[in-house]
């Protein structure tokens, strides 16, 4: 399944705008949700788009905010940025941090002179938006697994299924799972 | 799937040749043993570490800080419930035994778990001073860590860290550049703080030291904690804070910072349970352990 963009360019199409939305496509890829992306006439998305791709979760160097599906809307008019985020959960301590990630990387494009990042309270986050690239990086480099909705989470070393053995994980948006065929402990990313 | 070795020099071939050590495998008594008690040891810290968070959820200033300090509480006694089910799986010391050992000041934790945080400035000491000192111990045991398991969490936990680190950074900045009273609380903690994390590498590494061998650990104790005084030093003293330790000195040939010489007998109280704080942390962790275990027993009913 792949995520879908809505676009509302205001008349001429914005410059670049292929060239992000293919860029766009891969951190979407496998997601559920969409992105909505409005941008007036000559306005040069891309770059703005590769900041936003650029910054990490805090929790997860090497996986982009993007692929966790925490982006919700661009909007770039007159050099202005409006950037929507849903947290993981709301009581989330990185969001504070995440968001002046955004603002800064974002602010350091060309031509923009303000940026303003909000937490949307609407939709709520699932693992169902996570993108294909973040399971794998969750999976391969950092042994998470995901739990799509009440589903058997797999064992990120053997596939093997797994078991929950608490709720409770590090962080609100983690449950602790063991898998019932290789005995690793498991942590797995929820909704 | 299991792999035996005839002995130890070939599971120590093993080891020099990166191999990594699985749960299952049949890995040499002294090994196990080994793994199983800095494991043991990690879980005690994260655990006591995560009650002492706990402490300062209702005492925290300002929502900012108080959502951090709430998500560094479930962080680290998250990693400690990892790091049990990890040691448990070793076949040494079921959960429930770890804990009663520690709760009866039969198993160590780290040092700074020993002493008392008296203001917000400690805090913010600890979640900076202390937090780089565990962070760069953990990465130097990542690196190279032979025993599969703790390796895979470690590598979840250090990223956490990190994290934990930023949020250290963030308070340090805000006390730094508050009023005098706030740097006045912040200079009161630094001189309490900044030995205890110091020592938290501890004493340099004996020459025969075996998880140096066996690639638990990947650097002397000695370098990691030089590395951490080359970067602290000079940071306390660019925010204006001074450092508390008399005999400082910086050696221009070498451009390195030198503490002078350290006075071990602190750490060694702590790792006798007799650090200024030992008796009332293991107190307080005995009486939330007791008091809690209603809610044990039913999780225990009800998953039969």
């Amino acid at each position: 399944m792949i995520a879908s963009l809505h676009l509302d360019t205001s008349g001429r199409d914005p410059r670049n705008l292929s060239g992000s939305l293919r860029e766009l496509r891969s951190p979407l890829a496998g997601g559920v949700h969409s992105v909505r992306i409005q941008a007036d006439g000559g306005a040069d998305i891309a770059p703005v788009l590769e900041a936003v791709f650029s910054i990490d979760d805090p929790e997860y160097p090497g996986v982009s905010i993007v692929d966790l599906g925490l982006l919700e809307h661009v909007e770039v008019r007159n050099g202005i940025v409006g950037i929507g985020l849903i947290p993981t959960f709301s009581g989330c301590p990185a969001l504070a941090m995440i968001a002046d990630d955004v603002e800064a990387a974002v602010l350091a494009v060309d031509g923009i002179d303000e940026v303003s990042v909000s937490w949307l309270r609407s939709p709520a986050w699932s693992p169902e938006r996570l993108s294909v690239r973040g399971k794998e990086a969750l999976k391969i480099e950092f042994t998470v697994a995901v739990q799509i909705g009440t589903s058997t989470p797999e064992c990120p070393l053997c596939g093997g299924p797994t078991v929950e053995k608490s709720m409770f994980g590090p962080s609100r948006c983690r449950s602790v799972h063991r898998c019932e065929a290789c005995t690793e402990t498991v942590e797995v990313m929820r909704g | 799937m299991a792999r035996t070795w005839t002995d130890m020099d070939e599971f120590e071939g093993f080891l020099n040749d990166g191999g990594i050590v699985e749960v299952d495998d049949d890995m040499p008594d002294v090994y196990r043993t080994a793994v199983f008690t800095f494991i043991e040891m990690h879980a005690n810290s994260e655990y006591m570490g995560g009650l002492t968070e706990r402490d300062w959820i209702p005492k925290t200033p300002g929502l900012r800080h108080k959502m951090s300090v709430l998500a560094k509480t479930q962080d680290e006694i998250g990693h400690g419930h990892l790091l049990y089910m990890v040691a448990a799986d070793m076949g040494i010391k079921t959960r429930t035994e770890m804990l009663e050992d520690l709760m009866a000041g039969k198993s160590r934790f780290h040092n700074v778990f020993h002493y008392k945080a008296e203001t917000w400035g400690d805090q913010v000491a600890i979640a900076f001073l202390v937090d780089a000192a565990a962070l760069a111990s953990q990465q130097a045991v990542f690196k190279n860590c032979s025993y599969g398991p703790y390796r895979r969490i470690l590598k979840r936990i250090i990223s956490e860290e990190g994290f934990h680190m930023r949020l250290g950074e963030d308070r340090m900045m805000r006390i730094a550049q508050g009023t005098d009273t706030q740097k006045e609380i912040f200079q009161g903690a630094l001189d309490r703080w900044f030995w205890p994390a110091l020592q938290l590498f501890g004493p340099d590494s004996k020459p025969n030291d075996v998880l140096l061998r066996w690639h638990i650990k990947s650097e002397r104790n000695e370098v990691l904690r030089d590395k951490w005084v080359q970067k602290f030093v000079p940071m306390l003293q660019s925010y204006g804070f001074s450092v508390p330790a008399p005999d400082l000195a910086y050696d221009e040939d070498t451009k390195k910072w030198d503490v002078g010489p350290i006075d071990w007998e602190p750490l060694k109280k702590t790792l006798a349970q007799g650090g200024p704080d030992s008796a009332r942390r293991i107190g307080e962790a005995k009486a939330n352990w007791e008091g809690t275990s209603w809610a044990r027993e039913a999780l225990e009913g009800s998953a039969t």
